[in-house]
């Protein structure tokens, strides 16, 4: 997700969106993996999964963490050379996105239907369109 | 997870405080506030 979001940086930049990434850790861990992968987004921490279950993420099931999806994901992510490392955080934690607009309303969600799923860029910029118009 | 916890449009954006690579606190408030905001949440680093 975050190699994805840091190819279309300058698509969101034009869009007038920020884009912020958040993880369970340390700041030393973001600094690591976000360096590497996305350099050019803001990468923040949290000590625990709090902010995750206040946005009604929570840990995956069975079929969510072993679907064929989550398994081609990762053949996709190994065949463009990302090579997992030392995981830091929850890999059972569901993945999710948000955009938020300056009143801190929710203006657009997605929910992952499994740990793989992400929303691409180009709905992400058709919804930031739509509400920096 | 119950689709029952899932935030709905229009519903206001918990607000939190978390560390930047720096070890700066950063409130998620502070950052929408200057512009419309795409919020990912991470599995995690790594």
């Amino acid at each position: 997700m975050l190699s994805q979001l840091e190819e279309a940086k300058a698509e969101f930049a034009a869009a007038g969106l920020q884009v912020v990434a958040v993880a369970m850790g340390q700041p030393k861990h973001a600094a690591q993996f976000c360096g590497s992968l996305a350099p050019s987004l803001r990468c923040l921490a949290h000590e625990d999964a709090a902010p995750y279950y206040a946005y009604g993420l929570s840990q995956a099931g069975m079929g969510e963490l072993m679907s064929l999806n989550v398994m081609k994901a990762g053949m996709e992510a190994a065949k463009q050379g990302f090579v997992p490392g030392q995981v830091i955080g929850d890999p059972r934690m569901m993945p999710g996105t948000f955009i938020v607009d300056t009143q801190g309303k929710i203006v657009w969600r997605y929910y992952g239907k499994d740990v793989s799923d992400h929303p691409t860029n180009a709905e992400l910029l058709r919804v930031g369109a739509s509400i920096t118009a | 997870m119950s689709k029952s916890d899932q935030l709905a449009v229009g519903a206001s954006a918990p607000d939190f405080t978390l560390l930047d690579i720096e070890g700066q606190s950063v409130t998620l408030a502070s950052l929408w506030a200057n512009g419309p905001t795409i919020l990912t949440f991470l599995r995690h680093f790594g």
